[in-house]
């Protein structure tokens, strides 16, 4: 059975038939092109039918299929686009699958024979449908930080401090970092091919982090910023959700995603910035409905001047 | 890319509007496509389709190459494709509308007789000849909806991250590296090279990328493996666990699914780095 709630499912008899019937064209991309390779032609049309009429499959007026189900099979036979929810933990890796055609998301499983279709809905309602799976807050302190490779893996250094720190009692060892323990980690040549930072730029790594206020200054070290202190504790890389979208153009495939880690009060986007640095943001929730609605919503028309290009995927 | 054209398939695709004199000029004195860098992702070569019925699969491509190029030289003639195109897509609609009323006397006439197989036996040559030509039909619809979508959600505007030629360059650097760390800075410096983005490109594109697939691989594992192993998602993977100190497994780790070239080496790469603690010494 489908786990798939409000699903109509249809097995290869019954795609051949609608087939037959001059309604089902899948593209080169959907996942119902087997039906159009191997010339699939139903064994016995007369029982379809009668399965049809039975489940209100069957449009009489219309000598047809019911539209009501031509409307789920159509983004995915006729896909223009292909949305991929993907859950990750340590043990498995789930995703959904949606298409894309015309203005119409439907989600799609298919269980050997048996195929799945979700209902109708809209690109806006998939965003609000995958946002509500995320803890958000309304605003935080830190919404958006991009650090240099270095800054970043000075970050992390202290970040695994104050993580290894917690439920350990008070003593000198768990005092924060001073900048000569972090330095110790880094004291290993490297070769001059590539631009390595030495201590000077480690230096100057946990001088910026300062100065942008992710770590502050204590009597012995510096310490995380208290904002950032749920992230650094709590984020875990086994717990990763990936959105991600495939227009397709042929041999060209558009591909937008985004990859987001939940914590138990919010959700945070680690990622890559086209000018080389690391993006780590806390999503609000205004900031989550516009990386989803950049990531899953068609690209806006652009050369068109008119209509606005307002998609903020990564700009938020 | 391989520089196919439009205009030369399907009998209802509008001809590309005449490009202006200095357009022309510097589409002949450009190099050859293959010889700069390419701003996508690469597929090997030598894929073929499930069923090796790769003329078919190439009979559906639409050939988007001269497209972007037009797009990126000349908007207005762009714009005036764009308006040729959708005046073909309502040309189409029509045709198939009437294909279908057609097929629909058919289908009345099997209702009635309960499509039993002998009826449908009878009538299946009818049936399948109409359905042939709706087939063409939707095809060039397709067609001409996907350059239309082409030229006005990107028209050329993707940014240029030179990934063929830079990637093998990185491999090459990276395995000069010692200690872990070192690795690891070098990987999360990245982002540059995957993900560049060129001035005139509009802030909401800046992160979708272009990527050439091969025609014929089943698109539902492609895109599955496309996410697998994007080095986006890994590289973020990389900047967690950094921050968790977890690793991965080997196992977990192991690239299945070499499609991608270039792409999958560097993968691999990043795979390698998310198996041991970047701070635990030389690796």
């Amino acid at each position: 059975m489908s786990k798939m709630p409000d699903s109509v499912t249809l097995n290869n008899e019954g795609l051949a038939f609608i087939r037959m019937l001059g309604e089902l064209f899948p593209n080169l991309e959907s996942p119902l092109r087997f039906l159009e390779d191997e010339d699939r032609e139903p064994d016995n049309p007369e029982a379809t039918f009668e399965h049809f009429e039975e489940s209100n499959f069957w449009d009489d007026t219309a000598n047809g299929t019911a539209e009501t189900l031509i409307e789920r099979l159509t983004p995915v036979s006729e896909c223009q686009a292909r949305i991929l929810l993907v859950e990750r933990n340590s043990d498995e890796r789930k995703s959904r699958s949606f298409y894309f055609a015309g203005n119409n998301v439907v989600e799609y499983q298919r269980d050997k024979e048996e195929h799945h279709f979700g209902p109708v809905r809209s690109e806006a309602a998939l965003c609000a449908e995958i946002a509500q799976r995320f803890k958000t807050r309304d605003q935080c302190e830190f919404s958006k930080i991009t650090l240099s490779a270095g800054d970043y893996l000075v970050f992390a250094v202290f970040a695994r401090d104050l993580r290894a720190s917690e439920n350990v009692p008070e003593n000198d060892e768990d005092s924060p970092m001073t900048v000569d323990e972090v330095l110790a980690f880094f004291d290993e040549p490297e070769t001059k091919v590539v631009r390595m930072p030495d201590d000077d730029s480690w230096t100057t790594s946990v001088a910026h982090l300062a100065e942008q206020n992710i770590l502050l200054p204590g009597r012995e070290g510096y310490r995380i910023h208290p904002a950032l202190c749920e992230l650094a504790k709590q984020i875990v890389a086994d717990n990763q959700y990936t959105i991600a979208r495939f227009d397709y153009l042929d041999e060209q495939w558009l591909t937008r995603e985004i990859n987001l880690y939940p914590t138990e009060q919010s959700v945070y986007r680690f990622g890559t910035e086209p000018d080389g640095s690391v993006l780590l943001q806390e999503l609000t929730t205004g900031s989550l409905a516009d990386t989803l609605s950049g990531t899953i919503c068609t690209l806006p028309n652009i050369l068109n001047p008119e209509i606005q290009t307002s998609l903020r995927a990564g700009t938020t | 890319m391989d520089g196919g054209k439009i205009g030369s398939g399907a009998p209802t695709t509008p001809a590309i509007p005449t490009q202006s004199p200095a357009v022309e000029n510097k589409s002949t004195s450009a190099k050859p496509e293959s010889a700069g860098p390419r701003d996508q992702f690469e597929v090997k070569s030598g894929a073929t389709t499930r069923n090796g019925n790769l003329t078919q699969v190439m009979q559906e491509k639409t050939k988007g190459a001269d497209v972007l190029k037009l797009a990126r030289d000349n908007p207005a003639a762009a714009r005036q494709l764009v308006a040729n195109l959708a005046l073909t897509t309502s040309s189409l609609m029509t045709s198939i509308e009437t294909e279908k009323a057609a097929l629909r006397l058919l289908l009345e006439q099997l209702s009635a007789k309960r499509f039993k197989k002998s009826e449908v036996k009878k009538e299946s040559a009818k049936l399948k000849q109409h359905r042939a030509n709706l087939r063409k039909l939707k095809l060039q619809l397709q067609i001409s909806q996907r350059k239309m979508n082409l030229l006005e959600q990107i028209a050329g505007k993707l940014g240029n991250p030179k990934l063929e030629s830079e990637i093998s360059r990185i491999l090459q650097r990276h395995q000069k590296l010692r200690s872990r760390w070192g690795k690891r800075h070098h990987l999360l410096s990245l982002g540059k090279v995957l993900y560049d983005a060129e001035e005139e490109t509009p802030k909401h594109l800046e992160h979708v990328v272009q990527t050439e697939v091969p025609g014929g691989l089943q698109a539902e594992q492609l895109s599955e493996q496309l996410e697998e192993i994007s080095p986006r998602r890994n590289l973020s993977e990389m900047m967690v666990r950094t921050i968790d100190g977890s690793v991965k497994t080997a196992e977990q780790t192991n690239v299945r699914e070499k499609t991608f070239g270039h792409y999958t080496e560097l993968t691999e790469v990043i795979h390698e780095s998310l198996t041991n603690d970047p701070w635990g010494g030389s690796s």
